[in-house]
């Protein structure tokens, strides 16, 4: 049985050799599909095919750029035609190394020009060579021999094909009339299918599968965890602001203006060229600030506090949070943060954090480490969990959080503590609110299996695509 | 950070007692340290509690870690013995550098690693906690060589000496300028025409406050025995803590301390002022938010062992503490302490039982709706950096002003796209793989400034890419999408530069242009190095949010 290509093919195949391009041009069928078609019948025994291999000779780009501006030494012979002589020195502005060492030995040895006092000087006008590049002949490569880069050699297959006693058989008994090729709406309508056959596929082809929509990994990751902290009970906080104010952002957070950056990296913040301030906080919250401020640190500079800046840790809009929170209360956030840093596979400016808060009455560190080891379970998805004492600006008591996670061991995860009574003060808020943040990038790239941070971000479409 | 490098053998001394490498590094994540590396005798330990200027020897760790170990309790023992000396401050200096406390610690007993754990107490104490110099810095000298009084006061910036490290004089202008402590810290200084030393009855410079001591009476080695501190700055309490931590470390290296006369022109103080503070806290409420249950005799104990004395009296508790830190604030500052003690792995987590429903922002259930709407059209979505190139950025701006950084981390970033096709375009023009047909979306922040307003704004981008496009492709896209959200929308006449002309649009709802549409011009494409035809839609969420009938 062969399909109607096939008989297409073997309908012009007769005794003589015929090659590829010939059959190809005759049917006006695309090479490589005639080719393929051609090796069907081969195993079919309906054909013989043979392979011929054959140099042949090709210009590289630069070949082609000599053939269309011609030769370095022709281009040199033609500005000492109209200079008569040039310093050396000058020539090399002109010329790359080995173009002019190759252009003055050659055009010297033909008696074009001389070089006296390291001054080349014309004499007389000769041939070069460049007519010879437009078809490539024997003539062409002696003459171009030993010179590298303009002429390449390349090996060419060419296909050979006629009919065999076999498949002049088959080709005579070939009905193309008494088959369906198309399934076609009309084949339906017209009930062709009653009377006819289907041509028989070949459905073992080899074809591209189909394109897919896919959501992006490391973003369908962060939601599976907003799907755990929900489930948990958790609000999405819905104050995230990536330009906010240097207030927000570290003022009413108990951190005093005048800490060296560098100590805290929080405080490696990005600042903005254009908007130099901005106004986004509430006024009596502002005078709060800036009495505790004056109070703990002794010093408070209202134009710092209104300095613009891209958010450098999502605890800000936690703050935010608690300017209208209800108790009892819990609340989370998986939103960008930037601070500056040298870029690397372990490190990018821009990352993920998920931060929470839990507001309520009564509520004591040991709650804290409840939700910690909740949190470790369901989104770390790791068992053990161990507790250290950390510094925060923000929290007393402050703990860090390490858990074992199943490939990588022990591995700090996160930290966390209880608002500073002299912070949440500042919010007229007079009970417990717990507070802690998790580092969600690290752990997407477990889950995500690559090594490299900056991989998080789409850097290859195509990858995303297959 | 601060991070330190300490002598292992000088720590085990102290303590009377030798670790293990796995020990050290538990007590040490007690007392909010890290050991970072260790290699042969020097340990790294990073100091993660800024607050605890005390910390940055080996001899407050050592302190902090024997009350963890139980080898010694309550406030460390201390003595503090008069002294005939004094310091004299001139009434000119107050305008330039206003404060300066000193004290003498004799019969110090020094070997390398003493030395060098002593410079680097007064270098990590003047880069953190004294803001690079500027509020503190500190001097040790050598007392045998200074005749008291001691004056400090200014001097003109031509007066010489010869500064440590150098051989032959200098002028204080050429310190400034020349040398690398000089130019690092000149700018605490460059304000004012004369600059403060500290100078001996015999009129030898001690130093050159907070630039640089002298070579002779400044200069400390490992047969230093009597010390003479100077710390100066801006600020009275804090020049104080570090002198408190200074003589109580030398004391631990086995020194007597002395107090000296600091006699201002309008008062009188004897330094170091150290001494136990006394503090009342309200015993309910720490054992309300403490949340284990713990006797009394248990919390005074737990505190002991935090180098603090603790007793009960009428529901009160009474705590004092030698003033080397000064972060005791309130009551939750001694919850954290006695927890620290009781240790916190030992604490057992509440499950805790606060009943709240979970809910995404409404925000984010549009854009996951929005999202799942163009998966289903079978688009990929990739997701870029908010920060972009500027250059990039241009190439599409119109009427928006674009946000730079004033701070860039590299020029790939030094800008927020102005629009999502920004940031696809860097990508592409970064990483030219497409596979045909390509649907792609993004969906994420924007930001710019319009009318002096900062702008911040969610958007949608669609970018189709084949062998051939037309703007029909993101039409039938864009159509598809405002059906399945139920919104009317109608496309105008636009100019964009980045697109073809005559073959692009504007987006329309309610009369109000939320976006673009149309076939991506080649001559930027070029400019990219980006060799794929597109073509595409960016609409603005946030506008379209408006129309969104939500009721998810």
């Amino acid at each position: 049985m062969i399909s109607e290509i096939e008989y297409k093919v073997l309908s012009i195949l007769n005794d003589n050799w015929k090659n590829l391009d010939e059959i190809s041009n005759e049917l006006n069928i695309e090479k490589y599909k005639v080719l393929r078609t051609l090796g069907f019948l081969k195993e079919k025994g309906l054909i013989e095919l043979r392979e011929e291999k054959i140099k042949k000779y090709e210009l590289t780009e630069l070949g082609k750029k000599y053939l269309k501006e011609g030769l370095p030494e022709r281009r040199l012979l033609n500005l000492l035609k109209e200079r008569k002589e040039i310093n050396l020195e000058e020539l090399n502005k002109y010329f790359n190394k080995d173009e002019l060492a190759f252009s003055l030995g050659f055009l010297r040895k033909n008696g074009a020009i001389k070089i006296e006092n390291g001054k080349v000087i014309y004499i007389k006008e000769i041939e070069t060579y460049e007519k010879y590049l437009e078809n490539i002949n024997e003539n062409t490569i002696k003459l171009f021999k030993g010179r590298k880069g303009i002429i390449e050699e390349k090996e060419e297959t060419i296909y050979y094909a006629k009919i065999n006693e076999k498949g002049k058989e088959i080709l005579k008994n070939y009905k193309p009339e008494e088959y369906i090729e198309k399934y076609t709406k009309e084949v339906i309508d017209k009930k062709i299918y009653k009377n006819k056959k289907f041509r028989p596929y070949d459905i073992r082809i080899n074809i591209e599968e189909e394109n897919i929509g896919r959501y992006n990994p490391y973003l369908e990751f962060l939601d599976k965890i907003r799907e755990e902290l929900i489930s948990m009970g958790f609000k999405e906080m819905d104050k995230y602001n990536m330009i906010i104010s240097h207030f927000w952002d570290l003022d009413c957070l108990f951190i005093p203006q005048d800490h060296p950056a560098g100590d805290i990296s929080i405080m490696d913040a990005f600042y903005i060229k254009n908007i130099q301030y901005i106004e986004d906080f509430p006024k009596d919250l502002f005078e709060n600030v800036k009495k505790t401020q004056l109070k703990y640190f002794k010093t408070f500079d209202e134009n710092i506090s209104k300095r613009a800046m891209l958010i450098s840790h999502d605890t800000a809009i936690s703050a935010r949070t608690l300017l209208n929170a209800e108790k009892p209360g819990k609340y989370f956030l998986i939103e960008k943060v930037f601070r500056y840093d040298t870029i690397d596979a372990k490190h990018f400016i821009e990352f993920n954090q998920l931060e929470g808060i839990v507001l309520d009455d009564n509520l004591t560190f040991l709650d804290l480490l409840g939700i910690l080891k909740e949190l470790v379970v369901n989104v770390v998805k790791a068992k053990n969990i161990k507790f250290y004492p950390a510094y925060f600006p923000f929290t007393e008591p402050s703990v860090e959080v390490y858990a074992e996670h199943p490939k990588l061991g022990w591995i700090e995860v996160g930290g966390a503590g209880v608002f500073r009574e002299e912070l949440l003060k500042q919010f007229n808020i007079n009970y417990p609110v717990l507070a802690w943040g998790l580092g969600v990038d690290r752990l997407a790239t477990i889950y995500l299996n690559i090594n490299d941070i900056r991989e998080l971000h789409t850097r290859n479409i195509k990858k995303l695509q297959e | 950070m601060v991070v330190l490098d300490v002598s292992l053998n000088e720590l085990y001394k102290l303590l009377n007692k030798k670790l293990s490498e796995e020990e050290l590094s538990e007590y040490l994540l007690n007392i909010k340290c890290e050991l970072d590396e260790i290699n042969g005798n020097n340990a790294k330990i990073e100091v993660k509690d800024f607050n605890r200027i005390d910390l940055y020897s080996l001899t407050g760790i050592a302190r902090e870690l024997k009350g963890i170990l139980n080898i010694e309790n309550g406030i460390p023992k201390f003595e503090i013995k008069d002294s005939p000396y004094s310091l004299i401050v001139d009434k000119e200096i107050s305008n330039v550098r206003p404060y300066i406390v000193g004290a003498i610690v004799k019969n110090v007993k020094l070997n390398e690693d003493r030395l060098k754990d002593l410079i680097q107490l007064q270098e990590k104490i003047s880069q953190s906690f004294g803001r690079n110099r500027q509020k503190v810095a500190i001097g040790t000298h050598n007392f045998d060589l200074i005749e008291f009084p001691v004056y400090y006061k200014l001097a003109d910036p031509e007066t010489k000496f010869i500064p440590l490290g150098f051989d032959k004089e200098l002028s204080l202008r050429e310190i400034l300028e020349n040398t690398e402590p000089g130019k690092k810290y000149a700018n605490i200084l460059n304000k004012y025409n004369k600059y403060p030393i500290l100078i001996d009855s015999n009129n030898n410079i001690i130093s050159f406050p907070p630039i640089i001591n002298s070579n002779k009476i400044g200069k400390l080695d490992i047969n230093t025995k009597n010390i003479f501190i100077d710390v100066s700055g801006t600020d009275l309490e804090k020049i104080l803590l570090a002198l408190n931590v200074i003589v109580l470390a030398l004391k631990d290296f086995g020194g007597e301390i002395y107090s000296i006369n600091v006699i201002y022109p309008d008062k009188k103080i004897k330094t170091p002022e150290l001494k136990i503070i006394k503090k009342e806290m309200d015993l309910n409420k720490i054992k309300k938010y403490l949340g284990i249950e713990l006797d009394d005799k248990k919390i005074v104990e737990y505190l002991n062992r935090k180098r603090m004395n603790a007793k009960i009296e009428n529901n009160k508790l009474i705590i004092e503490y030698l003033n080397y830190r000064d972060d005791i604030l309130s009551e939750y500052d001694i919850i954290e302490e006695i927890l620290i003690s009781y240790g916190y792995n030992n604490l057992k987590p509440r499950e805790i039982k606060i009943y709240t429903k979970g809910e995404l922002s409404k925000e984010r259930k549009i854009i996951n709706n929005i999202r799942k709407i163009m998966v289903n059209m079978g688009c990929i979505e990739i997701y870029t950096p908010i920060l972009s190139n500027k250059d990039i950025n241009s190439l599409l701006n119109e009427d928006r002003e674009i946000i730079e950084l004033i701070n860039p981390a590299s020029s790939s970033y030094n800008s927020i796209r102005v629009y999502l096709l920004s940031s696809f375009l860097q990508l592409l023009s970064e990483n030219n793989e497409l596979k045909f047909p390509a649907k792609i979306f993004e969906l994420n922040r924007v930001s710019y400034i319009k009318n002096n307003k900062i702008i911040e704004d969610l958007d949608l981008l669609y970018i189709y890419s084949n062998y051939e496009v037309s703007v029909n492709d993101s039409l039938k896209v864009l159509k598809r999408l405002f059906k399945e959200l139920e919104i009317d929308f109608d496309i105008r006449n636009s100019n964009h530069k980045f697109l073809i002309d005559g073959r692009q649009g504007d987006i329309f709802v309610n009369n109000e242009n939320i976006g673009w549409i149309g076939e991506i011009d080649p001559n930027i494409l070029e400019k990219l190095d980006i060799k794929y035809p597109l073509t595409g839609f960016e609409i603005s969420i946030k506008e379209l949010m408006k129309y969104i009938k939500y009721d998810i």
